[in-house]
């Protein structure tokens, strides 16, 4: 577990998963800095992140069962609240109340921009690092990335969008690509053709100290018969800024350069 | 009659009692102690299998080894709608036989972990782990845009396919291997997705998604 004490990055709203991400009765397993985290939504809408660990006995929650309104324990059985997480059923003892103040850790949940966002610390207001006309975009391909959080963020101008260039021919093309970073962990890049722009965001998500998640949101809509190869193009290109990633993270520092040193 | 030469803790066995399950097919097994007892290197089984691997189904006077040849000829022989392995196809069917071999990937790196980890098999663990990872990646990356161009299921069809029979049991038993799907959520979707499939069977490691529990 990686721990953070930097304020600003506790009280930041970092994405875990997409919106899409969360199927009926489905529960995503992912983490943040560090926190394992257990993601589900309810037949009712509500979206819940939890610490991926029953109170009872410590049992990933991931491996459990989500009963629509309920999430279910696989070890005992014990079941938890949508919204409030507190216990409702202890199947050993069906005659006696169940101990509501056992709970499990929510955090605390954003939906915007296609995106599910969590942070460790909820005492101040806070927005999500988005435009506000997000909530209207597309969910492109996301990636975790075997390198930390810094490097990741470090290669990320190296992601070119180039979707019209992808879907005509490449040596042709004259769409013209930048990356740019809106903050440290936060990124745009915004693809220009004549009159035609295009913007994908780019969010990074701390999954823990030696992995790195990388979620991306494309603004505005796309016409049908675009959507599966520029989704394409997008997964083509991120896939290949992880490997470049973990390429040079897995490389060795280069030794002390010394001035006697045959060169 | 139908015999299945089986293991319970066997993923490869298991994926032929899930299709036999999913096709209603009655049959009847014949335990092989695996672990501790290495009865498939015993002489009798390696008369029926030189491989000396699990599973080996024998249907009639018919015997036949390997668990990914063993649902080519169950589906083709008691699939006569085609639903799990359409021959017809060729393209489909190549795309089948490449998913197929997939599996076999599967075993060697996934499987194999688990191996190492729970039976105590002399592996190079951290290369079946780095390959499973690898393997993991290019799944993820497929089912991701099979929810949004297709079904959902690893070939292009309404109706999953052996290719998702054959594909799913060391995946879902990887965690047993040390091979964490965190990073992996399409995976993790299209699990939950073979799990509610009407007729899917458990084996020891392998939980049910109760729907309606």
């Amino acid at each position: 577990m990686s721990d953070v004490d930097d304020p600003a990055l506790i009280r930041r709203w970092f994405p875990i998963c997409s919106r899409e991400d969360l199927q009926p009765r489905h529960i995503v397993e992912t983490e943040l800095f560090g926190r394992e985290l257990a993601v589900w939504r309810s037949i009712d809408g509500g979206v819940n992140v939890w610490a991926n660990r029953c109170p009872h006995r410590g049992m990933r929650l991931t491996v459990g069962v989500n009963l629509g309104q309920e999430l279910r324990c696989a070890y005992h059985g014990y079941r938890f609240a949508d919204g409030s997480g507190s216990c409702t059923a202890v199947p050993a003892q069906p005659e006696k109340a169940a101990p509501r103040s056992l709970r499990v850790r929510a955090y605390p949940v954003l939906q915007a921009g296609s995106l599910i966002w969590t942070r460790l610390l909820d005492d101040i207001p806070a927005t999500a690092p988005l435009p506000a006309d997000a909530d209207d975009s597309v969910v492109l391909y996301g990636v975790a990335i075997k390198a930390p959080p810094g490097d990741v963020a470090a290669a990320i101008a190296h992601y070119r969008f180039r979707p019209s260039g992808a879907l005509r021919d490449r040596e042709m093309d004259d769409e013209i690509c930048s990356t740019s970073s809106v903050d440290a962990y936060s990124f745009q890049s915004v693809a220009r053709k004549h009159a035609m722009t295009t913007e994908v965001r780019l969010f990074i998500q701390p999954i823990d100290a030696e992995c790195t998640g990388v979620h991306a949101i494309l603004l505005g809509d796309l016409r049908a018969e675009l959507r599966i190869p520029t989704l394409r193009h997008h997964a083509q290109q991120l896939t290949r800024l992880r490997d470049a990633c973990e390429r040079i993270f897995r490389m060795p520092a280069p030794p002390p350069a010394h001035a006697d040193s045959p060169s | 009659m139908i015999t299945l030469y089986d293991y319970e803790l066997s993923g490869n066995c298991y994926k032929v009692r899930l299709l036999l399950a999913l096709l209603a097919v009655p049959y009847s097994r014949h335990a092989i102690d695996f672990y501790p007892g290495r009865e498939h290197e015993s002489p009798w089984f390696l008369d029926l299998n030189p491989l000396g691997q699990v599973p080996v189904l024998a249907d009639g006077d018919y015997v036949l080894r390997d668990s990914q040849a063993i649902l080519v000829y169950l589906a083709s022989r008691y699939d006569p709608a085609e639903l799990w392995y359409p021959r017809s196809d060729p393209a489909l069917l190549g795309t089948v036989s490449a998913w197929l071999l997939f599996a076999d990937g599967i075993t060697n790196t996934a499987a194999a972990a688990r191996l190492h980890d729970g039976m105590f098999y002399d592996l190079d663990i951290d290369r079946c782990r780095a390959g499973a990872h690898r393997l993991f990646r290019v799944l993820d990356e497929h089912l991701w845009f099979s929810e949004r161009s297709a079904t959902g299921w690893i070939c292009e069809r309404a109706h999953p396919t052996l290719a998702d029979i054959a594909v799913f049991p060391y995946v879902q038993l990887s965690e047993e291997g040390g091979i964490a799907r965190r990073d992996y959520p399409a995976v993790r979707r299209w699990l939950d997705r073979v799990k509610l499939l009407p007729g899917f069977i458990t084996m020891p490691g392998i939980f049910p998604l109760p729907i309606d529990a």
